[in-house]
Protein backbone atom coordinates (compact mmCIF):
# COMPACT_ATOMS: atom_id res chain seq x y z
CA UNK A 1 0.00 0.00 0.00
CA UNK A 2 1.43 3.39 -1.03
CA UNK A 3 0.40 6.58 0.26
CA UNK A 4 -0.21 9.87 -1.06
CA UNK A 5 3.47 11.54 -0.26
CA UNK A 6 5.29 7.67 -1.49
CA UNK A 7 6.09 5.78 1.55
CA UNK A 8 5.16 2.50 1.81
CA UNK A 9 2.76 1.79 4.97
CA UNK A 10 2.43 -1.99 5.81
CA UNK A 11 0.41 -3.50 8.09
CA UNK A 12 2.46 -4.18 10.57
CA UNK A 13 3.71 -0.81 10.65
CA UNK A 14 -0.05 0.71 11.18
CA UNK A 15 -0.42 -2.39 13.62
CA UNK A 16 2.32 -1.18 15.98
CA UNK A 17 1.04 2.47 15.74
CA UNK A 18 -2.26 1.48 16.95
CA UNK A 19 -1.27 -0.82 19.36
CA UNK A 20 1.17 1.93 20.73
CA UNK A 21 -1.65 4.04 21.05
CA UNK A 22 -4.17 1.60 22.52
CA UNK A 23 -1.46 0.72 25.40
CA UNK A 24 -1.09 4.36 25.95
CA UNK A 25 -4.91 4.93 26.28
CA UNK A 26 -5.17 2.05 28.75
CA UNK A 27 -2.78 3.96 31.11
CA UNK A 28 -5.51 6.33 32.56
CA UNK A 29 -8.00 3.46 33.51
CA UNK A 30 -5.16 1.49 35.01
CA UNK A 31 -4.47 4.85 37.00
CA UNK A 32 -8.28 5.03 37.45
CA UNK A 33 -8.47 1.62 38.66
CA UNK A 34 -5.34 2.02 41.20
CA UNK A 35 -6.90 5.12 42.80
CA UNK A 36 -9.98 3.25 42.81
CA UNK A 37 -8.64 0.37 44.71
CA UNK A 38 -6.80 2.43 47.05
CA UNK A 39 -9.91 4.50 48.08
CA UNK A 40 -11.87 1.21 48.49
CA UNK A 41 -9.49 -0.25 50.49
CA UNK A 42 -9.39 2.42 52.58
CA UNK A 43 -12.69 2.36 53.13
CA UNK A 44 -12.77 -1.15 54.15
CA UNK A 45 -10.32 -0.24 56.41
CA UNK A 46 -12.82 2.11 57.84
CA UNK A 47 -16.35 0.89 57.05
CA UNK A 48 -15.33 -2.69 56.77
CA UNK A 49 -16.31 -2.96 53.35
CA UNK A 50 -16.58 -6.35 51.38
CA UNK A 51 -13.68 -8.26 49.93
CA UNK A 52 -13.11 -7.92 46.16
CA UNK A 53 -14.99 -4.64 45.69
CA UNK A 54 -11.87 -2.40 44.83
CA UNK A 55 -11.79 -4.56 41.61
CA UNK A 56 -14.76 -2.63 40.41
CA UNK A 57 -13.69 0.03 37.69
CA UNK A 58 -15.78 3.06 37.41
CA UNK A 59 -16.28 3.50 33.68
CA UNK A 60 -19.38 5.93 34.19
CA UNK A 61 -17.46 7.70 37.02
CA UNK A 62 -14.72 8.10 33.94
CA UNK A 63 -16.62 9.30 31.20
CA UNK A 64 -18.64 11.74 33.59
CA UNK A 65 -15.82 13.05 35.52
CA UNK A 66 -15.43 16.69 33.72
CA UNK A 67 -13.15 18.50 36.93
CA UNK A 68 -10.21 16.20 37.02
CA UNK A 69 -7.66 16.12 33.62
CA UNK A 70 -5.27 13.11 33.89
CA UNK A 71 -2.12 13.14 31.96
CA UNK A 72 -0.56 9.40 32.35
CA UNK A 73 0.15 9.54 36.32
CA UNK A 74 -0.94 13.55 37.19
CA UNK A 75 -4.19 14.54 37.73
CA UNK A 76 -4.93 18.28 37.42
CA UNK A 77 -7.94 19.62 39.35
CA UNK A 78 -10.20 21.91 37.68
CA UNK A 79 -11.94 22.61 40.89
CA UNK A 80 -10.98 26.26 41.19
CA UNK A 81 -12.11 27.60 37.87
CA UNK A 82 -15.76 26.61 39.32
CA UNK A 83 -17.84 29.97 38.96
CA UNK A 84 -21.27 31.77 38.17
CA UNK A 85 -22.40 34.01 36.14
CA UNK A 86 -25.77 35.26 36.97
CA UNK A 87 -26.86 32.55 38.83
CA UNK A 88 -25.74 30.10 35.70
CA UNK A 89 -23.17 27.59 36.54
CA UNK A 90 -20.02 28.57 34.07
CA UNK A 91 -17.51 26.59 35.18
CA UNK A 92 -14.53 25.79 33.35
CA UNK A 93 -14.63 22.48 32.95
CA UNK A 94 -13.12 19.16 30.97
CA UNK A 95 -14.98 19.72 27.80
CA UNK A 96 -14.16 23.17 27.92
CA UNK A 97 -10.96 23.02 28.38
CA UNK A 98 -10.59 20.51 25.44
CA UNK A 99 -13.22 22.60 23.28
CA UNK A 100 -10.48 25.20 23.79
CA UNK A 101 -7.77 22.65 23.03
CA UNK A 102 -9.59 22.12 19.67
CA UNK A 103 -9.68 25.90 18.57
CA UNK A 104 -5.47 26.20 19.77
CA UNK A 105 -5.31 22.95 17.35
CA UNK A 106 -7.37 24.22 14.32
CA UNK A 107 -6.13 27.63 14.63
CA UNK A 108 -2.47 25.82 14.45
CA UNK A 109 -3.67 23.34 11.93
CA UNK A 110 -4.78 26.08 9.46
CA UNK A 111 -2.42 28.92 9.83
CA UNK A 112 1.47 27.92 10.08
CA UNK A 113 1.30 25.10 7.61
CA UNK A 114 -0.80 26.92 5.44
CA UNK A 115 1.34 30.46 5.82
CA UNK A 116 2.22 32.35 2.52
CA UNK A 117 -1.12 31.79 1.00
CA UNK A 118 -0.05 28.99 -1.02
CA UNK A 119 -1.17 25.55 -1.36
CA UNK A 120 0.61 22.09 -1.23
CA UNK A 121 3.32 23.65 0.99
CA UNK A 122 3.39 20.27 2.81
CA UNK A 123 2.19 16.91 3.79
CA UNK A 124 -0.48 18.01 6.05
CA UNK A 125 -1.65 20.99 4.44
CA UNK A 126 -2.06 18.37 1.46
CA UNK A 127 -4.34 16.49 3.59
CA UNK A 128 -6.56 19.21 4.88
CA UNK A 129 -7.07 20.46 1.58
CA UNK A 130 -8.75 16.95 0.93
CA UNK A 131 -11.29 17.78 3.83
CA UNK A 132 -11.59 20.99 3.00
CA UNK A 133 -12.49 20.24 -0.88
CA UNK A 134 -14.74 17.27 0.32
CA UNK A 135 -16.41 19.97 2.48
CA UNK A 136 -16.99 22.25 0.10
CA UNK A 137 -17.95 20.32 -3.62
CA UNK A 138 -19.38 17.06 -1.90
CA UNK A 139 -21.43 18.17 1.24
CA UNK A 140 -22.16 22.41 0.65
CA UNK A 141 -22.01 22.86 -3.10
CA UNK A 142 -23.23 19.63 -3.55
CA UNK A 143 -26.56 20.25 -1.85
CA UNK A 144 -26.94 23.81 -1.86
CA UNK A 145 -25.28 25.04 -5.20
CA UNK A 146 -22.09 27.35 -5.57
CA UNK A 147 -23.79 30.98 -5.25
CA UNK A 148 -25.46 30.03 -1.67
CA UNK A 149 -23.11 28.04 -0.58
CA UNK A 150 -20.04 29.85 -0.77
CA UNK A 151 -20.85 32.95 1.67
CA UNK A 152 -21.60 29.89 4.56
CA UNK A 153 -18.62 27.60 3.32
CA UNK A 154 -16.67 28.94 6.23
CA UNK A 155 -19.42 28.09 8.77
CA UNK A 156 -19.58 24.78 7.71
CA UNK A 157 -16.24 23.99 7.49
CA UNK A 158 -16.00 25.56 11.05
CA UNK A 159 -18.69 23.54 12.06
CA UNK A 160 -17.37 20.07 10.16
CA UNK A 161 -13.74 20.97 11.85
CA UNK A 162 -14.82 21.73 15.19
CA UNK A 163 -16.83 18.68 15.52
CA UNK A 164 -13.85 16.44 14.17
CA UNK A 165 -11.35 17.92 16.28
CA UNK A 166 -13.01 17.49 19.87
CA UNK A 167 -14.08 13.69 18.55
CA UNK A 168 -10.85 12.91 17.73
CA UNK A 169 -9.46 14.39 20.73
CA UNK A 170 -11.04 12.01 22.79
CA UNK A 171 -8.76 9.06 20.87
CA UNK A 172 -5.62 11.02 21.98
CA UNK A 173 -4.53 9.11 25.09
CA UNK A 174 -5.71 11.25 28.50
CA UNK A 175 -7.73 13.27 25.69
CA UNK A 176 -11.62 13.91 26.60
CA UNK A 177 -14.84 13.63 23.84
CA UNK A 178 -15.96 16.88 24.82
CA UNK A 179 -18.62 16.23 21.98
CA UNK A 180 -19.74 13.22 24.08
CA UNK A 181 -21.03 15.23 26.30
CA UNK A 182 -24.92 16.38 25.92
CA UNK A 183 -24.27 20.17 26.37
CA UNK A 184 -21.71 20.31 24.07
CA UNK A 185 -23.94 18.94 21.76
CA UNK A 186 -26.72 20.50 22.38
CA UNK A 187 -24.92 24.00 22.20
CA UNK A 188 -23.65 23.10 18.62
CA UNK A 189 -27.38 22.09 17.83
CA UNK A 190 -28.53 25.27 19.10
CA UNK A 191 -25.97 26.69 16.33
CA UNK A 192 -27.95 24.69 13.65
CA UNK A 193 -31.00 25.50 14.54
CA UNK A 194 -30.03 29.10 14.40
CA UNK A 195 -28.19 28.94 11.33
CA UNK A 196 -31.67 26.82 9.41
CA UNK A 197 -34.45 29.14 10.59
CA UNK A 198 -32.03 32.17 10.05
CA UNK A 199 -30.48 31.47 6.66
CA UNK A 200 -34.38 31.07 5.27
CA UNK A 201 -35.52 34.61 7.01
CA UNK A 202 -32.32 35.78 5.50
CA UNK A 203 -33.19 34.46 2.19
CA UNK A 204 -37.18 34.04 1.52
CA UNK A 205 -38.16 37.11 4.37
CA UNK A 206 -39.99 36.21 7.83
CA UNK A 207 -43.48 35.86 6.53
CA UNK A 208 -42.93 33.47 3.31
CA UNK A 209 -40.14 31.28 5.42
CA UNK A 210 -42.77 30.44 8.15
CA UNK A 211 -45.54 30.05 5.25
CA UNK A 212 -43.13 27.39 3.26
CA UNK A 213 -43.31 25.59 6.04
CA UNK A 214 -46.69 24.60 5.43
CA UNK A 215 -46.99 22.49 2.28
CA UNK A 216 -49.61 24.36 -0.21
CA UNK A 217 -52.93 22.86 -1.08
CA UNK A 218 -53.34 22.10 1.79
CA UNK A 219 -57.32 21.29 2.91
CA UNK A 220 -58.00 24.03 5.76
CA UNK A 221 -59.03 21.63 8.29
CA UNK A 222 -55.78 20.31 8.06
CA UNK A 223 -54.07 23.27 9.25
CA UNK A 224 -54.37 23.65 12.62
CA UNK A 225 -52.67 19.85 12.44
CA UNK A 226 -50.06 20.29 10.83
CA UNK A 227 -48.64 23.53 12.63
CA UNK A 228 -48.05 22.07 15.65
CA UNK A 229 -46.40 18.80 13.47
CA UNK A 230 -44.07 21.73 11.60
CA UNK A 231 -43.39 23.24 14.80
CA UNK A 232 -42.37 20.15 16.54
CA UNK A 233 -40.07 19.16 13.25
CA UNK A 234 -38.22 22.54 13.47
CA UNK A 235 -37.18 21.87 16.71
CA UNK A 236 -36.77 17.91 16.08
CA UNK A 237 -34.12 18.35 13.55
CA UNK A 238 -31.36 20.24 15.74
CA UNK A 239 -32.42 17.63 18.76
CA UNK A 240 -32.02 14.79 16.40
CA UNK A 241 -28.53 15.92 15.24
CA UNK A 242 -27.74 16.71 19.01
CA UNK A 243 -28.72 13.48 20.03
CA UNK A 244 -26.92 11.64 17.51
CA UNK A 245 -23.56 13.15 18.00
CA UNK A 246 -23.15 12.35 21.81
CA UNK A 247 -24.68 8.93 21.10
CA UNK A 248 -21.82 7.99 18.73
CA UNK A 249 -19.40 9.79 20.98
CA UNK A 250 -19.80 8.20 23.47
CA UNK A 251 -20.93 4.89 22.48
CA UNK A 252 -17.43 4.09 21.52
CA UNK A 253 -15.37 4.83 24.34
CA UNK A 254 -18.14 2.75 26.90
CA UNK A 255 -17.29 0.14 24.37
CA UNK A 256 -13.33 0.54 25.14
CA UNK A 257 -13.71 1.07 28.46
CA UNK A 258 -15.81 -2.07 28.64
CA UNK A 259 -13.06 -4.35 26.94
CA UNK A 260 -10.58 -3.00 29.09
CA UNK A 261 -12.89 -3.60 32.03
CA UNK A 262 -12.95 -7.01 31.03
CA UNK A 263 -9.21 -7.46 31.58
CA UNK A 264 -10.10 -6.37 35.34
CA UNK A 265 -13.05 -8.37 35.74
CA UNK A 266 -11.55 -11.52 34.89
CA UNK A 267 -8.03 -10.73 37.28
CA UNK A 268 -5.70 -12.04 34.89
CA UNK A 269 -2.88 -10.93 32.95
CA UNK A 270 -3.19 -14.19 30.73
CA UNK A 271 -6.69 -12.59 29.17
CA UNK A 272 -5.37 -9.08 28.43
CA UNK A 273 -4.30 -9.23 24.79
CA UNK A 274 -7.95 -10.62 23.90
CA UNK A 275 -9.76 -7.39 25.13
CA UNK A 276 -6.36 -5.23 23.81
CA UNK A 277 -7.23 -7.01 20.65
CA UNK A 278 -11.04 -5.41 20.61
CA UNK A 279 -9.69 -2.04 22.16
CA UNK A 280 -7.57 -2.02 18.98
CA UNK A 281 -10.28 -2.45 16.61
CA UNK A 282 -12.81 -0.59 18.35
CA UNK A 283 -10.25 2.22 18.58
CA UNK A 284 -9.98 2.39 14.63
CA UNK A 285 -13.65 1.91 14.45
CA UNK A 286 -13.86 5.14 16.54
CA UNK A 287 -11.66 7.13 14.32
CA UNK A 288 -13.85 6.22 11.28
CA UNK A 289 -17.09 7.31 13.31
CA UNK A 290 -15.28 10.38 14.39
CA UNK A 291 -14.93 11.31 11.07
CA UNK A 292 -18.37 9.98 9.96
CA UNK A 293 -20.44 11.65 12.66
CA UNK A 294 -18.60 15.01 12.14
CA UNK A 295 -19.49 14.98 8.01
CA UNK A 296 -23.02 13.87 9.02
CA UNK A 297 -23.36 16.67 11.14
CA UNK A 298 -22.18 19.22 8.65
CA UNK A 299 -24.30 17.20 5.61
CA UNK A 300 -27.33 17.53 7.76
CA UNK A 301 -27.21 21.30 8.26
CA UNK A 302 -26.45 21.79 4.91
CA UNK A 303 -29.31 20.05 3.84
CA UNK A 304 -31.36 21.43 6.50
CA UNK A 305 -30.26 24.90 5.92
CA UNK A 306 -30.99 23.99 2.46
CA UNK A 307 -34.25 23.15 2.71
CA UNK A 308 -35.32 26.36 4.56
CA UNK A 309 -33.23 28.38 1.75
CA UNK A 310 -35.02 26.72 -1.17
CA UNK A 311 -38.58 25.56 0.19
CA UNK A 312 -40.21 23.46 -2.56
CA UNK A 313 -43.40 24.00 -2.08
CA UNK B 1 -22.54 13.68 30.64
CA UNK B 2 -26.20 13.59 30.81
CA UNK B 3 -27.11 16.17 33.25
CA UNK B 4 -28.47 19.19 31.81
CA UNK B 5 -25.45 21.96 31.95
CA UNK B 6 -26.57 25.26 30.90
CA UNK B 7 -22.87 26.64 31.31
CA UNK B 8 -21.46 24.04 29.47
CA UNK B 9 -23.85 25.04 26.41
CA UNK B 10 -23.27 28.13 26.77
CA UNK B 11 -19.43 27.74 26.65
CA UNK B 12 -19.80 25.90 23.41
CA UNK B 13 -21.29 28.15 21.37
CA UNK B 14 -19.02 31.17 22.88
CA UNK B 15 -16.26 29.00 21.86
CA UNK B 16 -17.37 27.92 18.98
CA UNK B 17 -18.64 31.57 17.49
CA UNK B 18 -15.22 32.93 18.72
CA UNK B 19 -13.39 29.74 16.27
CA UNK B 20 -15.94 30.87 13.62
CA UNK B 21 -14.67 34.10 13.60
CA UNK B 22 -11.22 33.40 13.74
CA UNK B 23 -10.97 30.65 11.52
CA UNK B 24 -12.73 32.83 8.51
CA UNK B 25 -10.30 35.15 8.81
CA UNK B 26 -7.10 33.51 9.50
CA UNK B 27 -7.75 30.41 7.32
CA UNK B 28 -10.99 29.91 5.68
CA UNK B 29 -10.66 33.05 3.15
CA UNK B 30 -7.19 32.79 2.52
CA UNK B 31 -7.16 29.10 1.84
CA UNK B 32 -10.96 29.24 -0.22
CA UNK B 33 -9.27 31.86 -2.12
CA UNK B 34 -5.95 30.21 -3.04
CA UNK B 35 -8.40 27.03 -3.97
CA UNK B 36 -10.49 29.53 -6.11
CA UNK B 37 -7.08 30.79 -7.67
CA UNK B 38 -5.45 27.04 -8.36
CA UNK B 39 -8.85 26.04 -9.62
CA UNK B 40 -9.00 29.21 -11.86
CA UNK B 41 -5.78 28.66 -13.23
CA UNK B 42 -6.25 24.85 -13.87
CA UNK B 43 -9.44 25.97 -15.60
CA UNK B 44 -7.58 28.74 -17.73
CA UNK B 45 -4.22 26.30 -18.48
CA UNK B 46 -6.85 23.42 -19.74
CA UNK B 47 -8.84 26.00 -22.32
CA UNK B 48 -5.71 27.27 -23.37
CA UNK B 49 -4.15 23.88 -24.03
CA UNK B 50 -7.31 22.98 -25.84
CA UNK B 51 -7.15 25.74 -27.71
CA UNK B 52 -3.48 24.91 -28.80
CA UNK B 53 -4.42 21.70 -29.88
CA UNK B 54 -7.15 22.80 -31.96
CA UNK B 55 -5.05 24.69 -33.75
CA UNK B 56 -2.20 22.19 -33.86
CA UNK B 57 -5.39 19.90 -35.24
CA UNK B 58 -5.75 22.64 -37.69
CA UNK B 59 -2.50 23.36 -38.44
CA UNK B 60 -2.38 19.15 -39.05
CA UNK B 61 -5.23 19.14 -41.40
CA UNK B 62 -3.71 22.24 -42.92
CA UNK B 63 -0.68 20.39 -43.78
CA UNK B 64 -2.41 16.98 -44.35
CA UNK B 65 -4.34 18.80 -46.94
CA UNK B 66 -1.27 20.49 -48.52
CA UNK B 67 0.54 17.46 -48.91
CA UNK B 68 -1.75 15.56 -50.58
CA UNK B 69 -2.10 18.53 -53.05
CA UNK B 70 1.37 18.76 -53.21
CA UNK B 71 0.82 14.74 -53.88
CA UNK B 72 -1.71 15.10 -56.42
CA UNK B 73 0.09 17.78 -57.94
CA UNK B 74 2.99 15.85 -58.57
CA UNK B 75 1.69 12.99 -59.96
CA UNK B 76 -0.40 14.89 -62.56
CA UNK B 77 3.62 16.57 -63.53
CA UNK B 78 4.81 13.18 -63.79
CA UNK B 79 1.75 12.03 -65.51
CA UNK B 80 1.92 14.96 -67.67
CA UNK B 81 5.63 14.52 -68.27
CA UNK B 82 5.21 10.95 -69.31
CA UNK B 83 2.44 12.19 -71.19
CA UNK B 84 4.80 14.57 -73.41
CA UNK B 85 7.76 11.63 -73.51
CA UNK B 86 5.75 9.39 -74.93
CA UNK B 87 3.72 12.07 -77.64
CA UNK B 88 7.55 13.33 -78.10
CA UNK B 89 8.96 9.80 -78.65
CA UNK B 90 6.18 8.79 -81.31
CA UNK B 91 6.74 12.38 -83.04
CA UNK B 92 10.52 11.41 -83.29
CA UNK B 93 10.05 8.21 -84.02
CA UNK B 94 7.91 9.17 -86.82
CA UNK B 95 10.31 12.40 -87.86
CA UNK B 96 12.94 9.62 -88.19
CA UNK B 97 11.26 6.78 -90.10
CA UNK B 98 10.02 9.46 -92.49
CA UNK B 99 13.07 10.87 -92.90
CA UNK B 100 15.10 7.37 -93.11
CA UNK B 101 12.26 6.19 -95.83
CA UNK B 102 13.24 10.11 -97.41
CA UNK B 103 16.91 8.83 -97.08
CA UNK B 104 16.60 5.49 -98.32
CA UNK B 105 14.00 6.63 -101.82
CA UNK B 106 16.77 9.03 -102.42
CA UNK B 107 19.10 6.46 -102.05
CA UNK B 108 17.57 4.46 -104.28
CA UNK B 109 17.16 7.29 -107.18
CA UNK B 110 20.44 7.85 -106.86
CA UNK B 111 21.71 4.54 -107.22
CA UNK B 112 18.83 4.78 -109.94
CA UNK B 113 20.31 7.35 -111.75
CA UNK B 114 23.78 6.76 -111.65
CA UNK B 115 23.17 3.32 -112.60
CA UNK B 116 21.14 5.40 -115.42
CA UNK B 117 24.41 7.41 -115.78
CA UNK B 118 26.28 4.78 -116.04
CA UNK B 119 24.26 2.66 -118.68
CA UNK B 120 24.64 5.06 -120.73
CA UNK B 121 28.62 5.85 -120.56
CA UNK B 122 28.65 2.42 -121.18
CA UNK B 123 26.52 3.00 -123.89
CA UNK B 124 28.50 5.36 -125.23
CA UNK B 125 31.92 4.21 -124.46
CA UNK B 126 30.77 0.98 -126.48
CA UNK B 127 29.39 3.20 -129.64
CA UNK B 128 32.79 4.77 -129.79
CA UNK B 129 34.74 1.41 -129.23
CA UNK B 130 32.27 -0.35 -132.05
CA UNK B 131 32.86 2.64 -134.38
CA UNK B 132 36.17 2.45 -134.31
CA UNK B 133 36.06 -1.12 -134.54
CA UNK B 134 34.16 -0.67 -137.51
CA UNK B 135 36.62 1.71 -138.83
CA UNK B 136 39.26 -0.47 -138.32
CA UNK B 137 37.49 -3.36 -139.96
CA UNK B 138 36.18 -1.34 -142.76
CA UNK B 139 38.98 0.30 -143.21
CA UNK B 140 37.65 3.32 -143.76
CA UNK B 141 35.36 5.84 -142.78
CA UNK B 142 31.77 6.15 -144.07
CA UNK B 143 30.19 9.21 -143.70
CA UNK B 144 28.38 10.75 -141.36
CA UNK B 145 24.88 9.32 -142.15
CA UNK B 146 25.86 5.98 -142.82
CA UNK B 147 28.01 5.68 -139.41
CA UNK B 148 24.75 6.79 -137.33
CA UNK B 149 22.03 4.55 -139.10
CA UNK B 150 25.06 1.31 -138.79
CA UNK B 151 25.16 2.30 -135.35
CA UNK B 152 21.55 2.78 -134.42
CA UNK B 153 20.71 -0.61 -136.61
CA UNK B 154 23.52 -2.14 -134.32
CA UNK B 155 22.33 -1.36 -131.32
CA UNK B 156 19.20 -2.05 -132.16
CA UNK B 157 20.20 -5.29 -133.15
CA UNK B 158 22.29 -5.74 -130.08
CA UNK B 159 20.14 -4.64 -127.36
CA UNK B 160 16.65 -5.26 -127.99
Amino acid sequence: MINHFGKTWNFSRIFLLTLLITLFSAFPVVTLEAAEHETTTEHAATEEHGEGHGNTLDIVHHLTDLNNIEILFWTFSLEKLHFEVGGIDMSITKPVIFMWLALLVLLLSFTIPFRSGKLMRNKFSHLMECYIIFIRDEVVYANMGEKDGRPLLPFFLSVFFFILTCNLLGMIPSGHTATGNINVTAGLAVIAFFTIQGMGIAKNGIFKHFKAMLPSGLPVFVIPIMIPVELVGMFAKPFALCIRLFANMVAGHAVILSFFGLIFLAQSIIIAPLPLAGVLFISLLEVFIAHLQASIFTILTVLFTSMTMHPSH
Amino acid sequence: MLDIHPGLMIWTIITFVILLFILKKAAWTPILKALDDREMGIKANIEAARKAKEEADLAIEENRRKLAEAQAEAQKVIAKARQDAERLGEQLKAQYKAEADAARERAIKEIDLERQAAVNEIRKEITYLAVAAAEKIVGKSISAEDHKRLVMEGIQENFN
